[in-house]
C-alpha cells in the first residue's frame, strides 16, 4: 500500500511539474479568455486536526481516480505534522501557503514537493491566507477575545514578512478579491460581529464596511461579481440564537440583499458556502441540507439537493463535483463527493475534521 | 504484622521466589496493610477511621516514611509518579498540571482526600496532584478500584488518601529545607512541631518558585530548532497548621488549616509560534475539626470540613494587550460533616454506622448563575476477622440535589493460612461517579439530566512474604488480577441540531489489568538495600457502540505496561536512591491511530545524599539529577517534558529547642 501511494505520489508530484510548466505557457492566454473551467491537477482537503493536538493535515487526492494520500505535509516534511489546527491552504505562483490557527503559524511550501521553506510567526490568530498580487498576499487575523478589533496583515511575499496592518472587524475569517477590492467577514473571534469590510488592493487600505447578519463565517463571488455571503447567525452564547442567512452584496453599490434560513443552522464548521465553475450557481448549508441556488434567483429554493449537514462544503471548480466535508471530531473524517447532478459518487477517508477543499 | 523467620534452608517455594526476583533484577512492593485495630476498650489513638479499617480485603498501598522523606520537597504528582502505582498524565516541569490516571482510568476517577475529605475540584471532578505537596502529609494510602460505598464518588481508578498524624514521641522540633536547582528552581520549607503529653501542634509552610525555562527540540516546528519553554514560570506558597488535643486516653479532638495559593503561567503547545500570555492562578483555603470517642464497646467520630477553591484563567491574544482574551473566574466552596459510630460486637465482628452531609455552593463565570447542592450519605459496614480471615462488606446509599446513584455495596475476604506469610484476597464493589458541575451547569450544553456513572470492580491477589532469618532481609511478592466496568460513563459529543457540545451518558469502558509488585530489603552489616519494583499491564477497553469506529480501542494517555523501580544503598552517613521508569506507547487519539502514537520513555533520576549530625542539629545534603540520561519524551502529546535537571537539598532539623513543655 506504501509503495502504492508512493508511486502515486510521484505521479501527482510528475502531474504538478508538467501543469506548472503548462500553465506558465498558457498563463498569458488563460487569463484572456477568462477561462471558467480550469484544470484541477491536484485535490487537496485541509484537515484541521483535534484540537488541543497537532494532528492537523493535508489530504491529497487524485482527481481521476480519487485514491488518496493521507498525511501529505508530514510525508513531504520529516514526519512533522501540518500543526495545530490546520485553518487553510492556499497557492500562489510556485508557492503554497499553510495557516495553522492554534501554531499561530503560516508556513511557507514549495507547491511542486509540499517542502517547507520558511515560516510566517509571531501572529496570534490566523485565519486565512489570500494572494492578492504577485508579491503580495493578505491573512487575516485576530479572535477579538479581548474585544478589540482584528487584523488584516499584508504579507510581503519575496520576505515571507509582515509589511503593513490593516485594522478591520472582530474575528476577520473569510476573503474575496473582486476587481482591486477585498471583501473581509468579520466572523467576531470568540466574540460577535455583523459586518464586511472592504480593502482597496491598490493602497491596502479599508475603504469601506457592509452590515450583513450575524457571524459572517464565509465568502464567495458571482458571475456578475456580486459577492455573496454567509452568516451562521448568533449562538445561545452569544446572546442569541438568531438565524442563519445568506446576503448578497452588490459590489457596484454595496447594497444587500438577505436571505433568511429560517433558523440557525447546526453545522460546527464556518466554510459553508462555495459556488460553481461557471459562478452562475451557489452552494450553502441551510437548514436540514445542502442547497444550490441560481444567483439570479430572488427566493430561496424549496428543497436541499443533499440531506447532509457538513462541516465545510466546496465544489470542483473544473468538473462541478460538490464535496459535503465531514468530521468525525475524534476519529477522521469523510470527503463526500456528488455529481453535479447530486447523485453521490463516492466517499473518501481523509484526515481530522476536515473544513475545505482546495483544488489547484 | 506479624511474620514468620525461615530459619536455615529456604522452602522450595521460597527459593523459587528468591531466583525470580534475582532474575527480574528489580523488585516493589505495597504493603499489605492489616488490621491494627483493638477490639475491646480501645485507646482513640488507634482507632483507624472507616475506611482504613476495612480495607483488608482491597489492595492498599502505603508509602511509607521513608519515601515521603525521599521526595519531601516535591508535590504528589511528581512522587507517585516514581514511587506510586499511578500514572500521571504530567504535562511538563515541576508544579504542571498533574491528573492521576489509576488503573487505565481518567483522572475524575480517582478521589483523593485530605483527612478523609474529598478535594477533587467539584467543577472538573479531578485533582491535579502537582497542587499538594508531599511535605503535607505523614502518610499516603492509595486504595487500588475503592470502593463507592466507603469513599463515596469517582472511584473505579482509586482513591488517595493524604492523612496528617500527631508524633506524641516528638514534642519538639524545628525543620528547614532548601533546594535550589535547574532553571532557576528554589523551594524553602519549614516544619515545626511543639506539644507535650495532650497537646500536640505542627506547622509546615513552604515557597516554591521556578521559571522551568528548560530547552527541547520542537519537533512540530519549521526546521524542529531547539527552543526555550516560554511562559513556563510557577510560583507557589503554602501553609499547613494541625493541631491535637488528647483530652483523656477515650478523647481526641484535632483540627487542621490548610491555605495554598499557586501562580502558574501556562505555556504554548510544541509547535506554536511566538509564546502563550495563559495564566492560572489557584488559591485554596481548607479547614477541618474532628472529634473521636471511644466508649466500652464503641467508639464516636464526628468531622466537619470547609474547602473553598478560587480559580482564575486569563490569556492575552499579545504582551501588550491591556484587556484579556479569555478571563474566566470561578469560586466553589463546599461544606462536608461526616459521623461515624463503631461498635465491637466481640473479638471478632464490629459494625459501623456513618452519615455524611455535604453542602456546596459554585460562582462560576460560564454557568451565568450562582449554584447551590447538598449530598447526603447513610453509610454500613460490618467485618469478620480472626487470626486467620478479615472478610468485609459495606454498603452506601447517596441522595443528592438530583439523579440519585443506585445503592453501593463491597465483598471482600482477606484469607492468610500461614499466618501473615501468605495471604489471597478478593474484592468485589459497585462505583458510581456523580456528574461534575460543569457537566451540569456549563453554558452552553451542561446537562442537568445526566445520571451518575455506575459499574463494578473485582479483583483477585495474593501475595507472599518470604524472612530470610538475617536481620532486616525480606522479600515480598503480591501479584493482582482485576477487571472494572463504567456503564453510563459521561462524555461531551456534538449536540445534533445545536453548534455545541454537550455532556450525555454514553459511554463503556472496560478495564482489566495485572499488577505485580515485588520489594526486597537486604543488610550486610552498615550496607542496607532495598530495591522495589511495580509492573502494571493495563488494558482500558473503548465498548461505546455508539462510536464503533473506535470500539474496543484503547482509551486516550493509558499505557499498556508500566514498570517503575526503586534502588536504595545505605552504607554510614551515605544514600544513594536511584529511580527507574519505563512507560509504553499510549495513544493520544480515541482512533489509536498510530500517527497520533506518544513513544515510549525509560527515564532515570539519581540522589546522593549525606546525614550529619551536630547536637542538637541534624541534618543531610543531598545531590539529585533527574533524568539523568537527558532523554526527550513527552507524556501528554506535545507538551515536552524537561531534560537532565540538577538539584542540591539541604536539610536541617532541630530537637529539643526549648526545655520540656
Amino acid at each position: 500500500m506504501k509503495n502504492k501511494h508512493m508511486n502515486f505520489r510521484k505521479t501527482i508530484i510528475s502531474i504538478f511539474s508538467a501543469g506548472v510548466l503548462i500553465f506558465s505557457i498558457s498563463a498569458c492566454e488563460e487569463s484572456q479568455t477568462n477561462q471558467n473551467t480550469p484544470d484541477v491537477e491536484g485535490i487537496y482537503i485541509v484537515n484541521e486536526g483535534v484540537m488541543g493536538q497537532i494532528s492537523g493535515s493535508i489530504t491529497l487526492v487524485d482527481p481521476e481516480s480519487g485514491e488518496t494520500i493521507q498525511e501529505y505535509f508530514k510525508q513531504q516534511n520529516e514526519g512533522r505534522s501540518a500543526g495545530s489546527v490546520v485553518q487553510d491552504l492556499s497557492f500562489s505562483g510556485e508557492k503554497a501557503f499553510l495557516v495553522a490557527n492554534n501554531s499561530k503559524t503560516v508556513e511557507i511550501l514549495d507547491k511542486e514537493n509540499f517542502e517547507a521553506r520558511d515560516v510566517i510567526s509571531g501572529l496570534s490568530y490566523p485565519r486565512q491566507f489570500m494572494a492578492v498580487g504577485p508579491n503580495t498576499g493578505y491573512l487575516t487575523n485576530g479572535s477579538s477575545g479581548d474585544n478589540t478589533n482584528g487584523e488584516v496583515f499584508v504579507i510581503d511575499l519575496e520576505n515571507h514578512t509582515v509589511a503593513d496592518t490593516l485594522e478591520v472587524g472582530k474575528g476577520p475569517e473569510s476573503m474575496v478579491q473582486v476587481n482591486n477590492q477585498v471583501y473581509v467577514t468579520n466572523s467576531g473571534g470568540y466574540v460577535s460581529d455583523s459586518s464586511v469590510n472592504i480593502i482597496n488592493t491598490d493602497r491596502h487600505q479599508v475603504t469601506g464596511k457592509v452590515e450583513v447578519g450575524a457571524i459572517p463565517t464565509d465568502i464567495t463571488k458571482d458571475l456578475n461579481n456580486n459577492v455573496w455571503v454567509f452568516c451562521k447567525g448568533l449562538g445561545g452564547w452569544q446572546g442569541g440564537p438568531t438565524n442563519s442567512s445568506l446576503v448578497k452584496i452588490n459590489t457596484d453599490n454595496q447594497q444587500t440583499t438577505t436571505f433568511d434560513l429560517g433558523g440557525r443552522i447546526s453545522s460546527y464548521g464556518n466554510y459553508l458556502l462555495a459556488s460553481d465553475a461557471n459562478k452562475d450557481k451557489i452552494y450553502f448549508v441551510g437548514m436540514d441540507g445542502v442547497y444550490e441556488m441560481d444567483v439570479s434567483q430572488e427566493e430561496l429554493p424549496a428543497e436541499p439537493i443533499i440531506q447532509e449537514i457538513p462541516y465545510g462544503l466546496d465544489v470542483n471548480p473544473e468538473t462541478g463535483n460538490i464535496y459535503c466535508l465531514k468530521s468525525e471530531f475524534q476519529a477522521r473524517g469523510y470527503a463526500i463527493r456528488y455529481n453535479p447532478d447530486h447523485t453521490l459518487i463516492d466517499s473518501l477517508q481523509v484526515g481530522y475534521s476536515p473544513n475545505a477543499v482546495v483544488f489547484e | 504484622m506479624r511474620s514468620v523467620t525461615i530459619p536455615g534452608r529456604l522452602p522450595r517455594l521460597g527459593r523459587l521466589i528468591v531466583l525470580v526476583v534475582i532474575l527480574s533484577g528489580s523488585l516493589p512492593v505495597k504493603g499489605q496493610q492489616f488490621s491494627q485495630k483493638v477490639h475491646q476498650v480501645p485507646q482513640v489513638q488507634v482507632i483507624a477511621n472507616r475506611n482504613d479499617y476495612y480495607n483488608q480485603d482491597q489492595k492498599i498501598m502505603v508509602l511509607d516514611t521513608t519515601t515521603l522523606a525521599q521526595y519531601s520537597t516535591d508535590n504528589l504528582g511528581e512522587l507517585l509518579s516514581k514511587a506510586g502505582p499511578i500514572f500521571i498524565r504530567s504535562y511538563g516541569a515541576q508544579g504542571s498540571v498533574s491528573a492521576p490516571s489509576f488503573r487505565g482510568t481518567p483522572a475524575q476517577h480517582t478521589s483523593v482526600t485530605w483527612n478523609g475529605f474529598p478535594i477533587n475540584s467539584m467543577t472538573l471532578g479531578q485533582c491535579d496532584l502537582s497542587l499538594s505537596p508531599a511535605s503535607f502529609t505523614d502518610q499516603v494510602t492509595i486504595t487500588h478500584s475503592a470502593p463507592s460505598s466507603l469513599y463515596g464518588s469517582g472511584t473505579f481508578g482509586g482513591a488517595i488518601a493524604m492523612e496528617n498524624q500527631p508524633d506524641w514521641d516528638q514534642r519538639q522540633s524545628l525543620g528547614i529545607t532548601a533546594k535550589m536547582g535547574s532553571w532557576n528552581n528554589q523551594r524553602y520549607g519549614l516544619q515545626t512541631r511543639l506539644g507535650n503529653a495532650k497537646f500536640h501542634y505542627r506547622l509546615k509552610g513552604f515557597y516554591q518558585k521556578a521559571q522551568n525555562n528548560y530547552e527541547y527540540r520542537d519537533y512540530q516546528q519549521f526546521g524542529q530548532p531547539v527552543r526555550e519553554r516560554k511562559n513556563n514560570a510557577v510560583q507557589n506558597v503554602g501553609v499547613m497548621q494541625n493541631v491535637y488535643y488528647q483530652h483523656s486516653t477515650r478523647s481526641r479532638l484535632e483540627a487542621g488549616v490548610w491555605f495554598q495559593n499557586r501562580n502558574k503561567e501556562v505555556p504554548d503547545i510544541m509547535g506554536a509560534s511566538g509564546q502563550s500570555h495563559a495564566q492560572q492562578k489557584d488559591s485554596t483555603l481548607r479547614a477541618y475539626a474532628s472529634w473521636k470517642r471511644t466508649f466500652d464497646h464503641s467508639a464516636l467520630q464526628v468531622k466537619s470540613g470547609f474547602f473553598y477553591h478560587y480559580q482564575l484563567y486569563k490569556e492575552k491574544e499579545s504582551a501588550g494587550d491591556q484587556n484579556y482574551m479569555i478571563h474566566s473566574p470561578l469560586e466553589t466552596q463546599k461544606w462536608m460533616n461526616d459521623l461515624n459510630y463503631r461498635y465491637y460486637l466481640n473479638q471478632q465482628i464490629t459494625f459501623d454506622a456513618g452519615f455524611q452531609y455535604s453542602n456546596i455552593r459554585a460562582d462560576v463565570k460560564a454557568y451565568n448563575r450562582h449554584i447551590g447542592e447538598y449530598r447526603m450519605s447513610a453509610i454500613g459496614a460490618f467485618q469478620y476477622e480472626t487470626d486467620q480471615l478479615t472478610a468485609n462488606v459495606s454498603l452506601r446509599q447517596q441522595f443528592n440535589s438530583y439523579t440519585q446513584p443506585a445503592p453501593q455495596y463491597s465483598i471482600g475476604v482477606n484469607y492468610r493460612p500461614w499466618d501473615d506469610q501468605l495471604f489471597i484476597r478478593g474484592h468485589f464493589s459497585t462505583k458510581y461517579r456523580l456528574p461534575t458541575l460543569n457537566d451540569k451547569y456549563w453554558q452552553p450544553g451542561g446537562n442537568k439530566d445526566l445520571k451518575p456513572e455506575h459499574g463494578w470492580s473485582g479483583e483477585m491477589a495474593a501475595g507472599y512474604t518470604l524472612e530470610y532469618g538475617a536481620p532486616g532481609a525480606q522479600s515480598t511478592i503480591e501479584v493482582t488480577a482485576y477487571q472494572s466496568n463504567i456503564h453510563d460513563m459521561i462524555e461531551w459529543i456534538p449536540k445534533e441540531g445545536a453548534s455545541f457540545w454537550h455532556p450525555v451518558n454514553t459511554s463503556k469502558v472496560r478495564t482489566t489489568g495485572l499488577e505485580v509488585s515485588m520489594k526486597h530489603r537486604f543488610q550486610l552489616e552498615r550496607l542496607q538495600m532495598s530495591l522495589s519494583s511495580i509492573y502494571h499491564y493495563t488494558r482500558a477497553m473503548n465498548l461505546n457502540k455508539d462510536q464503533p469506529q473506535f470500539y474496543r480501542n484503547q482509551l486516550r494517555y493509558t499505557p499498556y505496561h508500566n514498570l517503575k523501580n526503586i534502588l536504595r544503598l545505605s552504607f554510614k552517613h551515605y544514600q544513594m536512591n536511584t529511580s527507574l521508569r519505563y512507560t509504553g506507547i499510549r495513544y493520544a487519539g480515541l482512533d489509536n491511530a498510530t500517527s497520533n502514537m506518544l513513544d515510549d520513555y525509560f527515564v532515570v533520576d539519581l540522589g546522593l545524599s549525606r546525614n550529619f549530625k551536630f547536637t542538637p542539629m541534624k541534618g543531610s545534603l543531598k545531590f539529585q539529577v533527574k533524568n539523568l540520561l537527558d532523554r526527550q519524551y513527552q507524556v501528554i502529546a506535545n507538551y515536552p517534558m524537561p531534560g537532565q535537571a540538577f538539584y542540591i537539598h539541604l536539610n536541617i532539623q532541630f530537637n529539643q529547642l526549648f526545655k520540656q513543655i
